[in-house]
């Protein structure tokens, strides 16, 4: 049953994140994308961890991938001609992915089977946060503070 | 006695306040917020003399992801000292920002322009102080964020916003490097924290290729934080690109804070060979190339640009003979001539000259004491003897010699003579060309003269008489972190 | 049995077409895109981790969960700021291609 859920929720993914790097229209690549990130969710719950994978369904499905069609409205942008292909880049892509492969065959620790654990809760991750992180999580809300002044410096427009 | 963390959080809380105070402040002049900002960070630096030392024993919790060590408190005056001259420089830009900032209030973008830097402070303040993944990752993303709008801030210029865009995609794409790296670090070690990754390290049989996986792939994304090769394709275009004072905050800023990073995570894995031999190979290439490509540079902007990875590559020296005291020497000196010559280069773009060369013809006649400062700043960095460049590169040698790194060391000495052509033909264009016909003196203001001279006289001082900063990091917790290195 | 390397070949198979997508299209938007991928990636093998690494005992290694919860909220802030300055770039030269970025010489 696992297995079989894992198998179809990768191949989801996996396609849908190819459609995504490939196709030309831009509405519709957008759409493959967050096919894949629904995908990715998936695999959250799939592992037990059901807060992460809401807050996935939440931020990047929800706040991501609208925000990425607002902007391939905004540009209206037909098409995206491909002019030449670059081939060191395939190279480059195909180096890292081989030495990930051979990161990850070369490591029979990775082979192990998960043991039936406790889901991690809301409340461990919540406690988790604002004791040992609070730092961290100071710096990100600064981090959100920065990136909303600096998101509308850059595209507000006044009449002169 | 004041604990360090609350540091950042005045450094934050002002901000924070003059953030509100410009949102409130209709047409009046926003160059208050910058002389406050100024002010406020000053008080900052001045306390940060007065900390409660550390208390050693507490390293769970809070004190998991931060720590106050000399190291830690150095880079963050650095932070602030480097702040403080950013935003004199911006002083000075407030024309060009009014120009490329559309909008109908003439004063709107510089109130965010004066407190951006100030966040982006708080961001290398932490990076300075972070000794966990987690937060190393955070507050590198706090910095790179305000950047990337300080980058492309004045986008009514096209060339502004190019270098934003290549800023960000390049950027973000060594993030995706990043957390990738820290991920198989702590898929294989089950630790953040890099204390506990070296215990974890010393004590457990770990699977290295997994772990050397991760490893370079944070080598990577801080390799594109300090300029390396060859990561360091966006640096010229971007450098030039950027509004000048955005520009030496990156050069200066951003540099000195990726190598306070490459420090700590260096530290636990330093057993591995091969990443020593690794790091030799990159600070090699970093030499020849950034010396070499600066050779037929005809735009100012974009020589500096070519001289700071050159300069990348005399720290990565440092790093690779493990000599914490030089390398926090070098960029100290590499803070004082290179903030130097972007305030003479704001200073005189201002004045209707552009980033060239040759808009620098004859600028002794016209305006004596910036070319004096420009000539100062560009003798310092090619390393001319009694300035802090001498200096820097004599303790990065010294350290190489000790650890027979004389390949190293031959390069080192070849891409210097490189460096006395590129720099000194921008002193040939300001002392012996003649001036346009038509030109004026630069306009200068009491500030930036003042600031200008202090800059001269810490060449200077410190060229001569370096012990403040090598002292400043030998105390014993600092010996700690030192002979780990070796 | 689904094993943890499994995972994580899902994971770098994905990695991988992120990064691709970065260096071959031309297309900002697509580009970034792709490097959400590459995040989306390395969060799915920080949960795998912190999934199949239990303590002593049978928990789970949460602090894997909750790096992921900071690198989401790091990541929808560069969308927000990324997506501010292509739109920028749109206004002030009618383009999101990057062959069209040429006016500093590459």
């Amino acid at each position: 049953m696992n297995s079989a859920a894992f198998f179809f929720i990768a191949v989801l993914t996996l396609s849908a994140a190819v459609a995504a790097a490939c196709l030309r229209q831009l509405v519709h690549a957008a759409l493959s994308f967050a096919v894949a990130l629904v995908g990715v969710a998936a695999f959250y719950f799939l592992l037990g961890a059901e807060f992460v994978g809401l807050v996935q369904v939440f931020v990047y499905v929800g706040a991501v991938a609208v925000l990425i069609v607002f902007t391939i409205l905004l540009t209206r942008h037909g098409t995206d001609e491909n002019r030449g292909f670059n081939w060191s880049g395939v190279v480059i892509a195909l180096a890292v992915l081989a030495a990930l492969l051979w990161a990850i065959m070369r490591t029979p620790a990775l082979y192990v089977a998960a043991q039936p654990g406790v889901t991690v809760t809301v409340r461990q991750i919540g406690e988790a946060l604002m004791s040992d992180y609070v730092w961290p999580l100071q710096c990100v809300g600064l981090l959100l503070t920065a990136a909303l002044i600096g998101a509308l410096v850059l595209v507000l427009e006044e009449k002169r | 006695m004041i604990p360090a963390p609350f540091l950042e959080i005045a450094v934050l809380t002002w901000g924070l306040i003059l953030l509100m105070v410009d949102a409130f402040a209709g047409k009046t002049d926003r160059r208050g917020v910058a002389i406050a900002g100024i002010l406020g960070l000053l008080v900052v630096l001045a306390a940060s003399f007065f900390l409660t030392p550390p208390t050693p024993a507490a390293a769970s919790g809070f004190w998991s992801f931060y720590t106050a060590d000399p190291l830690a408190i150095f880079f963050k005056r650095f932070a602030l000292v480097t702040t403080i001259l950013v935003l004199v420089m911006a002083i000075d830009y407030a024309p060009a920002i009014r120009m490329g900032v559309p909008a109908a209030n003439p004063h709107a973008g510089l109130g965010e322009f004066f407190t951006l830097p100030i966040f982006t402070c708080v961001g290398l303040m932490w990076m300075a102080s972070a000794i966990d993944f987690v937060m190393i990752f955070v507050s590198l993303e706090l910095v790179t964020m305000s950047f990337y709008v300080l980058v492309s801030f004045t986008r009514r210029n096209p060339a502004t916003l190019e270098a934003g865009v290549k800023y960000l995609i390049l950027s973000a794409l060594s993030t995706g490097f990043l957390v990738y790296g820290i991920t198989w670090i702590f898929g294989v070690t089950g630790e953040t924290n890099l204390t506990q990754i070296g215990t974890v390290l010393a004590t457990q049989e770990i699977d290295k290729i997994p772990l050397l996986f991760g490893i370079a792939l944070v080598l990577v994304a801080l390799g594109f934080k300090i300029a390396a090769v060859p990561f360091q394709i966006w640096v010229p275009d971007v450098y030039q690109g950027a509004p000048t004072p955005v520009t030496a905050f990156l050069s200066v800023g951003s540099k000195a804070a990726g190598f306070v990073v490459l420090l700590r995570v260096l530290t636990p894995f330093l057993m591995l060979p091969q990443v020593g031999r690794l790091l030799v190979g990159v600070a090699a290439l970093t030499l020849i190339y950034g010396n070499f490509a600066a050779l037929p540079q005809s735009n100012l902007k974009r020589l500096l640009a070519y001289s700071s990875i050159a300069h990348a590559g005399y720290l990565l020296i440092g790093v690779v003979t493990f000599s914490g005291a030089a390398v926090a020497y070098y960029l100290v000196a590499y803070l004082l001539m290179t903030l130097l010559c972007f305030a003479v280069l704001v200073v005189v773009g201002n004045s209707g000259g552009s980033d060239q060369i040759e808009d620098f013809a004859g600028l002794a006649k016209r305006s004596p004491f910036l070319a004096f400062a420009m000539l100062i700043g560009m003798i310092s960095l090619a390393g001319v003897p009694f300035t802090a460049g001498f200096l820097g590169k004599f303790f990065i040698f010294d350290a190489a010699i000790r650890q027979h790194q004389t390949m190293l060391v031959v390069i080192g000495v070849i891409t210097v003579g490189c460096g006395f052509y590129y720099y000194l033909k921008v002193v040939r264009a300001m002392y012996w060309l003649t001036p346009p016909a038509d030109s004026q003196p630069v306009p200068l203001s009491a500030l930036s003269r003042l600031t200008m001279t202090l800059l001269i006289a810490a060449i200077f001082v410190l060229g001569v008489y370096p012990q403040p900063i090598l002292n400043a990091l030998d105390q014993p917790a600092a010996r700690a972190t030192i002979s780990m290195f070796r | 049995m689904v094993t943890l390397g499994d995972y994580l070949f899902v994971s770098g198979l994905l990695f991988t077409l992120g990064f691709a997508g970065v260096l071959l299209r031309r297309n900002l938007i697509i580009i970034f895109m792709s490097l959400e991928l590459m995040l989306n990636a390395a969060n799915l093998s920080l949960v795998a981790f912190s999934r199949f690494r239990t303590n002593s005992l049978g928990q789970p290694n949460y602090d894997g969960q909750v790096f992921v919860f900071f690198i989401i909220t790091v990541a929808a802030a560069e969308v927000a700021v990324g997506l501010a300055i292509i739109v920028a770039l749109y206004r002030a030269r009618r383009t999101t291609h990057v062959e069209d970025i040429n006016s500093l010489k590459f």
